[in-house]
């Protein structure tokens, strides 16, 4: 006689028992066929297949594909976890197995999780809200870089004219006063010379360096130090890639002048779909053992790959650096 | 004769500098760069004792990140960093790097041949602190450090799970941090709180 018996639980007892749960469970044999089953998983298949539960198995397949008569809808789909919108309420189905009489006996269970599951669809709207706002300050970020730089220019040039009109007005002060401070005369006629060589600045560049600026002035500093930069294919002129591009120049062409006793840096960039693709390779000595990234290649790793990029390194049997650079 | 390299891309501040440098009679120039990336090659190739560079150059390239670059290759150079921006944390991480100096840049020359001197002489020159920056009810140098990386982050457009991600926190410790410069600032949301920080040049991402 099993434990329960002994106890007086018998099979009536304990389906009274699972019958009162506010959750539905089915136990099932491997093939499908129930060996127990409560009220509620009985009224959930009514609801959702208007037909009562006679087969674990098909049920648990009907569920899995979704196609429902009664117009409930399968809201999330995993190997053993289903949601399934029914109604107004959501109902969480999982599948295990279980030891059964020296075998395995299948067992499904219902959960409603009607409040969890609106409170994620809330979250998921927040998410993609916040997606949004994030993108539109990323955006602005960008302007307001762009305008500061800018409004630093003007302030600089509105600074060179005040200074003009305050020179003036001293000037003024000095010529009409009746001792002259030769001293003070000096030093006022410094700050003419000054003011003057800012505002006439003549041929001086006028506009901040950008883009294609940029790697002439890679090509002019390798130059300046006995390096010749040349260029291959379809290099970017703007913008993040551009950027990247100059940074990684920038490294080659320092470790060329650290390790590698070389004169001659070569860029080659072919354009993707996606991007760029960029080899760096230069004519001085061969790496004598593997490259161990120092803190000028993992800071370039670190910002190439944080602007959806990827860099690879190979010492042999020449080094070469490989950028990956992304899209605009 | 101390030979100078200037990295700077606001073209009239950087005639300024080159003027302070020329007029100088003790200083000479050896280069002018736009951007900080290429502040290490040059200095690997050409003879410089001092590097005068802007936090913030051309093709975004950080002169912090420079500065440390050059501090480790040619220990003996001396750099001396200079700005306009306001941004609360450029003066500690610029003495973390172990620059020598640090210069608020101004419309005239006065001050910074003055600083400049001090430099090659051994003495490393900072402000006492950066100019105070309004961020709603408080200054931006109320914030912790923690705060400020996470606002830096936060004027990215990160959500707090990036931000965690790349600051090696948690979820909740981003969150508990936000809440707190909001508490702080007065503002509304994070969004606010981020604009503000941006219009302010309190903090300034990427570099």
């Amino acid at each position: 006689m099993s434990p329960l018996m002994k106890g007086g639980v018998d099979a009536r007892a304990i389906k009274e028992g699972i019958d009162n749960m506010p959750s539905g469970v089915v136990f099932a044999r491997m093939n499908g066929l129930v060996i127990l089953m409560n009220a509620c998983m009985d009224e959930l298949c009514h609801q959702i297949f208007g037909a009562p539960l006679q087969n674990a198995r098909l049920f648990w397949e009907g569920l899995s594909k979704g196609d429902f008569p009664s117009g409930a809808r399968l809201s999330k789909a995993y190997t053993d976890d289903l949601i399934v919108e029914l109604g107004w309420r959501f109902w969480h189905f999982r599948r295990s197995l279980i030891p059964y009489q020296g075998n395995e006996a299948v067992e499904i269970r219902a959960h409603e999780v009607t409040e969890l599951q609106l409170l994620n669809q809330e979250l998921e709207k927040k998410n993609t809200l916040l997606e949004r706002r994030g993108e539109e300050l990323r955006a602005y970020a960008r302007e307001v870089g762009a305008l500061t730089v800018e409004r630093e220019l003007l302030d600089r040039k509105a600074d060179v004219h005040n200074e003009l009109g305050r020179l003036l007005a001293e000037t003024r002060a000095h010529l009409r006063a009746e001792h002259v401070d030769e001293t003070a005369l000096e030093g006022l006629w410094k700050r003419w010379r000054l003011s003057a060589a800012l505002v006439l600045r003549g041929g001086a560049q006028e506009m901040r360096c950008e883009g294609p600026c940029l790697m002439e002035q890679l090509r002019q500093t390798a130059r300046s130090i006995g390096v010749e930069l040349t260029t291959e294919g379809d290099l970017p002129e703007r913008g993040k890639p551009a950027e990247l591009l100059l940074a990684a120049g920038s490294e080659a062409l320092a470790n060329l002048m650290r390790h590698a006793d070389g004169n001659e840096l070569r860029i080659r960039c072919q354009r993707l779909s996606g991007g760029w693709s960029c080899e760096l390779t230069n004519n001085g000595k061969v790496p004598s053992g593997p490259i161990v990234e120092g803190g000028g290649l993992t800071s370039l790793r670190a910002k190439l790959e944080a602007a959806g990029g990827s860099m690879r390194v190979e010492s042999w049997p020449v080094f070469k650096l490989m950028v990956l650079l992304p899209a605009e | 004769m101390h030979r100078v390299l200037i990295v700077e891309d606001d073209p009239i501040a950087a005639r300024l500098f080159e003027l302070t440098v020329q007029t100088a009679g003790d200083f000479e120039l050896s280069g002018m760069l736009a951007s900080a990336a290429l502040a290490e090659a040059w200095c690997l190739g050409h003879d410089v004792d001092l590097v005068l560079m802007d936090v913030v150059t051309a093709g975004h390239a950080s002169g912090l990140e420079a500065a440390s670059k050059l501090k480790h290759s040619i220990p003996r150079l001396k750099v001396l960093v200079v700005t306009s921006q306001p941004e609360v944390d450029f003066i500690v991480r610029a003495i973390a790097v172990g620059v020598d100096g640090f210069w608020y840049k101004t419309a005239t020359d006065a001050e910074l041949l003055g600083v400049m001197r001090r430099v090659m002489q051994g003495e490393r020159v900072f402000p006492d602190s950066p100019p105070e920056v309004s961020l709603g009810d408080a200054f931006a140098s109320e914030l912790t450090p923690l705060e400020v990386r996470i606002l830096r982050e936060l004027t990215t457009g990160a959500t707090n799970a990036q931000i965690a991600r790349r600051l090696h926190l948690s979820d909740r410790t981003v969150g508990n941090n936000i809440q707190n410069m909001l508490g702080k600032t007065g503002f509304a949301t994070r969004t606010m709180l981020a604009v503000a920080a941006v219009d302010s040049g309190a903090v300034i991402s990427g570099v």
